[in-house]
């Protein structure tokens, strides 16, 4: 594809926007942030463009396809970014329209942004289970579970480990975690 | 209440939640220390364990004898851990019961990783 006139651009950059509204309303996202979206959606048409071939399909067609890629790739990125950081700020809207510094009090602590319970007895047992399972692992585990919780691709590499190795220090864990009370690790 | 009522709530069975489901394995043999109270005692075997895992004797098909094996093997390493006692009762000539019993546990002990992670997060 040579070149993009106007009127050709006007109706993708329209699709755009749609569709990263769309985006931010599945995400929860604030409404400010579909712009963003939309310029990331079109930045990645227009690398692609060079790949569009008009005897095999109409523009509209093509862009649709690749805005539909982009827009599963973002929402993966984001759901990842939200899993490893719980990056949620106390100005994000909350379904009923308050936002969710509004429903926090200062007793409730950093723990309620980041989204734990803030009810003491579910804190106490918490304390205990934690407790527990530091009893439980060792100092040659800290690695492992590191690169676990991070989220690492590979997280056997990057705890200095064998795949091997790693999934039977997996399954030994796991099994004294059972053996002391933790019911989730079974 | 009625006679009848009274007969049927009787007989309702309570599920046990520290009961374990046959064949035992070294997963649900740590379950069920897991839940266990001290003194709380369960088979994990019966027979002649020492002859049973012994693979030259072939007594067990092969799959069933490294079952066997990992089995009796876990249960030496929580009595290692101090989690439980590993005892045996003699019913007769090469005939045992392998027990194990659920230790109390202590209070708190000495956690080897906690000062790790608080030198690091310093």
């Amino acid at each position: 594809m040579p070149s993009l006139t106007f009127a050709q651009f006007e109706p993708l950059h329209r699709m755009a926007e749609r569709m990263s509204h769309g985006l931010c309303r599945r995400l929860g996202l604030p409404a400010h942030d579909s712009e963003d979206f939309a310029q990331d959606l079109l930045t990645d048409l227009l690398a692609r463009l060079p790949g569009f071939n008009p005897d095999q399909g109409d523009l509209g067609a093509f862009a649709l396809t690749c805005f539909r890629h982009h827009a599963a790739l973002l929402a993966h990125r984001t759901h990842r970014h939200r899993a490893l950081h719980h990056s949620t700020s106390l100005d994000d809207p909350l379904p009923n329209g308050a936002t969710v510094g509004a429903v926090l009090s200062d007793a409730d602590g950093y723990g309620a942004w980041m989204g734990q319970q803030t009810d003491a007895f579910a804190d106490v047992n918490r304390r205990l289970d934690l407790e527990r399972i530091a009893d439980v692992l060792t100092e040659e585990d800290a690695p492992l579970c590191a690169a676990l919780a991070r989220g690492d691709v590979d997280p056997a590499r990057h705890a200095g480990l064998s795949r091997t190795t790693a999934f039977r220090r997996v399954r030994e864990m796991r099994l004294r975690l059972c053996a002391a009370g933790i019911a989730p690790a079974a | 209440m009625t006679a009848a009522s009274v007969i049927m709530v009787m007989d309702t069975n309570i599920t046990d939640i520290r009961a374990v489901v046959a064949p035992l394995t070294e997963a649900s043999l740590c379950t069920w220390l897991g839940a266990a109270a001290p003194g709380d005692s369960i088979t994990y075997h019966r027979g002649a364990l020492a002859r049973q895992v012994c693979p030259q004797l072939q007594c067990l098909p092969e799959d069933e004898r490294t079952a066997l094996q990992r089995l009796a093997a876990r249960a030496w390493k929580l009595a290692e851990l101090g989690l439980a006692d590993i005892v045996q009762r003699r019913h007769g000539y090469e005939d045992y019961a392998y027990i194990l019993v659920a230790r109390r546990r202590p209070r708190r002990t000495a956690s080897a990783i906690l000062p790790m992670l608080l030198a690091e997060a310093a």
